[in-house]
């Protein structure tokens, strides 16, 4: 018997923007882009790492985002599935710049960031911004968004053992990172 | 500390307009202009579909001053667009309220009437796109009327079936 996957269940005032966006309502576009803009500009900075990159991965990602909307199939909320776009879009920046991933060896991803009671939001953005590209997508996607290796692997086209050794690496740069500040234990 | 108590950015405040141009260059469904919406009051005022009753001063002020800017210029000020784009606003929102309260099937039955309205309101968006060399045309203003008659109809009919009666808002050609 084939298993049909479940559609989400929608919150009813974004079921009515996404009802105004794909009749081509204006407003409608606006209110949706208004509800997810400050998270993804977010999002976007922290993956590029640099502002001016941020606000074109946003213009890219939210014209995509608008374009493929007829193609949302509701398998994941709204907002989840703009993320993937717009992550997307910010990887790609990244990759134009020519900035690519380090090729490492395959570890463990289970280094674990313990910091002591000094440690200040302002201090681990400084410490991400440290890190290079490839680390710092990683360590952002998984450690602050949420993403598991396999959906991070699927989103950049890189592998899981790639990913998780992304993560390894970006873990020991902010442990040495943190340690010089004498903020990690 | 926790990870989530990590700054969050501000999004750029011209972001969204350098997003709606490409949007529009990228031919996405024809997007709805608000000075479309003050136009289409004016010609509905004008031509006695809309009365205005009771309508506050401000109003009565905005439609003169649209008067006014529809004789001499083609696109509206700033200030006028923003005025009836909040009360457009302020609509819709109230529509959000009514509809926060609703389960998936109540939305779900009401989904046909809510695409039935955004897309009279983009036809109504294609007609005022061709406003100024057809603003003197009657089949044109005939047809604008039709259009924004029937989502003003569709709207309150959105409202009727699914808000409270009190929390209703009152229809423009109701005499209070």
């Amino acid at each position: 018997m084939k298993k049909v996957s479940p559609s989400y269940q929608m919150n009813p005032v974004e079921e009515a923007i996404l009802e105004g966006c794909l009749q081509g309502n204006r407003m409608s576009q606006k209110k949706l882009y208004d509800r997810y803009k400050d998270a993804m500009y977010t999002l976007c900075y922290r993956i590029t790492n640099d502002f001016e990159m941020a606000q074109d991965a946003m213009q890219e990602g939210f014209v995509g985002v608008f374009r493929g909307l007829e193609k949302f199939q509701r398998k994941s909320s709204l907002g989840a599935w703009i993320k993937t776009i717009i992550v997307r879009a910010a990887y790609k920046k990244i990759k134009q710049n020519n900035r690519f991933f380090e090729s490492l060896d395959q570890v463990a991803d289970e280094l674990i960031l313990d910091w002591g009671e000094y440690m200040t939001p302002d201090y681990l953005e400084k410490a991400i911004q440290g890190l290079p590209d490839g680390y710092r997508t990683v360590f952002v996607l998984i450690e602050i968004e949420g993403y598991s290796h396999k959906e991070v692997a699927k989103m950049m086209t890189i592998s899981e053992g790639t990913s998780k050794s992304q993560l390894f690496h970006a873990k020991k740069n902010l442990k040495k990172q943190l340690r010089a500040w004498g903020i990690e234990r | 500390m926790n990870i989530g108590d990590l700054p969050q950015y501000k999004a750029p405040d011209d972001l969204w307009a350098n997003i709606e141009r490409q949007i529009q260059q990228a031919n996405v469904k024809p997007a709805h202009a608000y000075w479309a919406i003050a136009a289409s009051f004016l010609i509905l005022f004008s031509l006695g579909f809309l009365m205005p009753g009771e309508e506050n001063e401000t109003r009565d002020n905005v439609i003169i001053t649209l008067e006014k800017e529809l004789k001499g210029a083609p696109v509206l000020s700033p200030a006028i667009r923003s005025t009836y784009e909040t009360q457009f606003v302020a609509l819709e929102k109230e529509l959000a309220n009514c509809l926060m309260g609703l389960g998936q099937d109540e939305i779900r039955t009401i989904r046909p009437k809510l695409a039935e309205y955004y897309g009279l309101a983009s036809r109504q968006d294609e007609l005022l796109n061709d406003l100024k060399p057809n603003a003197k045309n009657q089949q044109w203003q005939q047809t604008l009327i039709l259009v924004e008659h029937k989502r003003n109809k569709v709207l309150y009919e959105i409202f009727g079936s699914v808000c409270p009666q009190h929390l209703q808002p009152q229809k423009p050609n109701e005499k209070r």
